[in-house]
């Protein structure tokens, strides 16, 4: 029940050239990178007494600062359990009944307050931002700080800013680290070690070119992904090209799953096992548009490179 | 044979930490997730190659071993489970059939014969649906046990509040 590949079409076509061409590209966008673009700086974060300013209801503010948090949970990839606790430590600190609903590009917060006189909705939008799994654990231990050191809105919000200021990793130390990674999963499908060096480099020019791409050209990240994975399975099909290696169909499979958007799809199904069906649908869609635009840019790099399939 | 299972668990857990990374997980529980992530992957190694299981039951008993582990260790690295088990479920996430699917799919496109149709719309469904059921049952097995922990200690938490504040 298996498929191969006809090496006859691969050595026809022009994958040679191809693959020459994903290297100069990578090359010159890294010469581009380091020598024509300029940092960006950091946009500054509003403070509580600003809002205080917009608004002199306090336990608006809260409503305010709770639905924020929660949309930035949200927007780091947190499950919506996750969410729902945090704000249920915050809300019950702070002394206002609030339910928190999670749609697909906003958080949706009702509460009522202590004395159940006057209700607040708030519609929060749930900015686009990468994963962030540091930002999710500091955001719980926040919230789960806030109920037993007994923090008031002030010095919740300073930290919250604090939080929100934190770096993420350093973007070269990703690049190698994904590459590491994705090599060891190739040998995971008993790969050999050429198979491994193929899948490394694939996967560091792929996830490069996405990188600067969609941080400095601004490219759109579901293109992005479709570039990504185009130039992973021209160089994937090195093992082909100039048959080296006893698995070249493992390091071009493997050559685009760093690309599988492993995360939202198991948020996906953890919201959909605790009952958060619109946060499943949300995240299911999320995976499944990329996985196509990797499926799409793995067809046009077999395209490109005349591979065929039989 | 400890050879192989420590090769499957050292690069398992150095795809767990890499693929983590994307999504920034913190330096200080890379070596958490690691080690969630080689006792998951071996789990499912041993029950597949030396018990017979099919990958769909060994995925899931590897997702309620990487569930009790990443609740036993949150408080080694003071991070909740799903930080250590997320990663972790990464580098099961069967690629290889998913890969297949992809692959069939695109021969049923190319395919002039409703024969060979037939045959490669049959190994698009099975690779498929194995490739769903891995992922879904293992994540099954993750969430089972967080969820039952997060229920367990929400409670304590709550009578503890509760009572402090009668």
């Amino acid at each position: 029940m298996g498929i191969d590949i006809d090496i006859t079409s691969v050595s026809s076509g022009n994958a040679t050239v191809l693959i020459g061409v994903c290297f100069v590209i990578v090359l010159f966008l890294i010469v581009y990178e380091t020598f024509f673009t300029k940092k960006g700086k950091g946009t500054n974060a509003s403070s509580l007494s600003e809002i205080l300013e917009q608004q002199e209801n306090p336990d608006f503010i809260i409503c305010k600062m709770i639905a924020e948090f929660a949309a930035t949970l949200a927007a780091c990839g947190a499950t919506s359990m996750q969410v729902l606790s945090s704000v249920a430590y915050l809300s019950t600190h702070f002394g206002i009944h609030a339910e928190v609903t999670g749609l697909p590009q906003h958080i949706l917060l009702c509460a009522v307050d202590d004395k159940r006189q006057k209700t607040y909705t708030i519609n929060q939008k749930i900015k686009e931002n990468p994963l962030d799994f540091d930002r999710i654990i500091l955001l719980n231990h926040l919230a789960k700080e806030t109920v037993t050191e007994n923090y008031s809105p002030e010095i919740f919000y300073e930290k919250f800013q604090k939080i929100l200021a934190v770096k993420r990793l350093p973007p070269n130390l990703v690049l190698v680290l994904t590459s590491l990674a994705n090599a060891s999963f190739c040998r995971l499908f008993n790969g050999d070690f050429i198979s491994m060096a193929i899948v490394a480099t694939a996967t560091a020019c792929g996830f490069y070119l996405r990188r600067t791409l969609c941080s400095r050209f601004k490219l759109d990240f579901r293109m992005g992904t479709i570039f990504a994975a185009t130039v992973s399975t021209v160089i994937g099909t090195s093992g082909y090209v100039f048959q080296i290696g006893e698995t070249p169909n493992v390091a071009l499979a493997t050559s685009i799953l760093y690309l599988v958007p492993g995360i939202p799809y198991i948020n996906s199904l953890s919201n959909l096992l605790n009952g958060m069906f619109l946060g499943c649908i949300s995240q299911f869609f999320k995976g499944a548009i990329l996985t196509i635009c990797l499926s799409l840019g793995f067809c046009v790099g077999l395209v490109l490179t005349n591979l065929h399939f039989f | 044979m400890l050879l192989t299972l420590l090769q499957d668990g050292f690069f398992a857990s150095i795809a767990a930490v890499g693929f983590g990374s994307i999504s920034n997980v913190p330096k200080r529980i890379f070596a958490g997730c690691g080690l969630v992530a080689a006792i998951g992957h071996v789990t499912r190694f041993v029950l597949m190659n030396l018990c017979g299981f099919h990958i769909i039951w060994a995925s899931l008993v590897a997702g309620f071993s990487i569930g009790m582990f990443a609740v036993l260790l949150r408080k080694v690295w003071k991070c909740p489970c799903e930080s250590l088990a997320f990663p972790a479920l990464l580098p099961m996430i069967p690629g290889m059939y998913a890969y297949r699917s992809v692959q069939s799919l695109i021969l049923c496109f190319k395919t002039p014969s409703d024969g060979l149709f037939d045959h490669y719309i049959h190994i698009f469904f099975y690779n498929f649906m194995v490739c769903f059921l891995a992922i879904l049952l293992m994540v099954f097995g993750v969430t089972f046990v967080i969820h039952l922990q997060k229920k367990r200690s929400f409670e304590i938490k709550w009578n503890r509040f509760f009572h402090k504040g009668v």
